[in-house]
Parts: C-alpha cells; sequence; structure tokens
C-alpha cells in the first residue's frame, strides 16, 4: 500500500511515519511531501492508496488539496491529521470528501482506531 | 476579555506528554523575567494577535531536539552558544502549534498559531499583549533532556 504523508513540519511528518511505524503499518511504501501543491504535483503522477495531510500549509493548504482532488476526479482516500479541528473544520472536511480527521498530537491509539478500517 | 482558556499545569503535561512521553512533568510556578524569550504568537479570525507563549532558551532546545531525538548535548551546546538551528526552530514552531489547542475549549474563540519569533524579534509582539493580558508560568521537565521554562499570556 502506498501512503503520502502531507505536512510542512518535516518533524511532524517523521513523527507521522514513526507512528504508523508503530501501529503495525510500517510495511508500506511511504512517500512525503512538505505543502499541498507538491502533494498535488506528486498525486498527478501516481495516485497513493491514502493521504494523510495536515490542514494549514503554505501554497496550498490540505482542504485545498482535498478539493483539487475531487475537482480532478480523484477519488483517493484522505484523511486531515491537524491541530486545528473545530466543527466547522470537521464538516467542510467530510463535505469535501475526508474520511477520517486526527487531532494533534496524536497517539499510536489514535492511528490504530481510524485506520483500522481503512487499511484493510 | 475573550474566552480563550488560560491553561493549567495538568492540561500542559497531558498534550506535551503525548509527545515526550509521560515521564514529563510540569509545574506552575512564579514566572522569570519575560525579556529575551523565544515567542510563538497566536492570532484570532481577525488576524490579530490574541495569545502568546514566551519560552525561555532551554525549553526551545529541550522541545526541539527531543521531538526528532536530537541528542542532548546538541541541545545544550545550542543553549550555551544562543545559536539554535533550523532544524530545532522548526521542531519548536510544531510544538507551538500544538499548543494552541491548550487555550482552546468547545465554547472559545478560534485562534491559531502564526509565527515563532527568536529573541530581538519578538518584543514588539510582546508589548501588544503584555499590559492587559492574564498570564500563566509553568516549569517543564523533558525526559532524558532538562527543564526551562515558558508562559502563556492571552488576552
Amino acid at each position: 500500500m502506498d501512503i503520502m504523508i502531507v505536512d510542512d513540519s518535516a518533524a511532524m511528518r517523521m513523527m507521522i511515519v514513526r507512528t504508523l511505524r508503530q501501529a503495525g503499518y510500517g510495511g508500506n511504501d511511504v512517500a512525503q511531501a512538505g505543502d499541498g501543491a507538491e502533494a498535488l504535483e506528486a498525486i498527478r503522477e501516481k495516485t497513493p492508496d491514502l493521504v494523510l495531510a495536515d490542514w494549514n500549509m503554505p501554497k496550498m493548504t490540505g482542504i485545498e488539496l482535498l478539493q483539487a482532488l475531487r475537482e480532478e476526479g480523484n477519488d483517493v482516500t484522505f484523511g486531515f491529521v491537524t491541530t486545528e479541528a473545530t466543527t466547522n473544520m470537521r464538516d467542510q472536511a467530510r463535505e469535501s470528501g475526508a474520511k477520517f480527521l486526527i487531532s494533534k498530537p496524536f497517539t499510536v491509539e489514535s492511528f490504530e482506531q481510524v485506520l483500522e478500517a481503512i487499511m484493510k | 476579555m475573550t474566552d480563550y482558556v488560560l491553561p493549567d499545569a495538568k492540561s500542559v503535561q497531558k498534550i506535551l506528554a503525548v509527545m515526550y512521553g509521560d515521564d514529563l512533568v510540569v509545574d506552575e510556578d512564579d514566572g522569570s523575567p519575560l525579556s529575551d524569550r523565544h515567542v510563538a504568537t497566536y492570532i484570532g479570525d481577525d488576524n490579530s494577535i490574541v495569545a502568546i507563549c514566551a519560552c525561555e532558551d532551554r525549553f526551545v532546545a529541550y522541545s526541539g531536539a527531543a521531538l526528532t531525538m536530537v541528542p542532548v548535548n546538541v541541545a545544550n551546546e545550542m543553549v550555551q552558544q544562543n545559536d539554535f538551528s533550523t532544524v530545532i526552530l522548526e521542531n519548536f514552531h510544531e510544538v507551538m502549534n500544538i499548543c494552541s489547542r491548550l487555550m482552546l475549549n468547545d465554547t472559545s474563540p478560534h485562534l491559531r498559531l502564526d509565527k515563532t519569533l527568536v529573541p530581538g524579534e519578538s518584543e514588539a509582539a510582546m508589548a501588544k499583549v503584555t499590559d492587559q493580558s492574564r498570564v500563566v508560568n509553568f516549569k517543564v521537565a523533558i525526559p532524558e533532556y532538562g527543564h526551562g521554562h515558558l508562559s502563556f499570556l492571552i488576552t
């Protein structure tokens, strides 16, 4: 399974990779992007099975990335890993086609809980 | 007066322990001078500064280093030389981003991290909030690294 992590913090991308490994998903291929625009280009080249994206990023935010993908007809499984998680943001994420939203700081258990169904 | 949450030691411990482990210790204290601190500015929906987190060098170094397992002696060198690497400052920025949640609850207005500023850049931001803020100070001990102080100032 191919997973793309999109976050402008290199530390956070590293933590997500580590958490995926600790949650038992270490055997997957993981690509990384530093913002939504970089991710969009990469996904156009090769669509992963799952995108884990931050919300606030320079150049293109996570929600803008999701909306751009859907406008292009790309229905890749998409979830947010973000600090901000207001009710409005959760609604906007859901309406735009996100499958889940994990709040930072996250735990191994929070990843296991959300990804269990998706990674089957 | 807004309804942003003034964090307490328990909430700070809970959120930082997710990143640094359950042995992390947070104690509220009387604080130390706020001059020469690294500062995170938080803004509301009108883009005005509504809160600040002012951090001692040691907290910046230890929280940034521990996040990606930079050795403690490297962190101590940065403190001694007052010369922080880009990685440490980026990691600190992410820690401050996560700390934005400490000032929010289900009914509070929205805020988000705007910038992290190094000493010398932070005085103007500090001046905007210091006279009209609620303040709380903490001493945070990060396991295997050390302790540093941080203060939240909320308008």
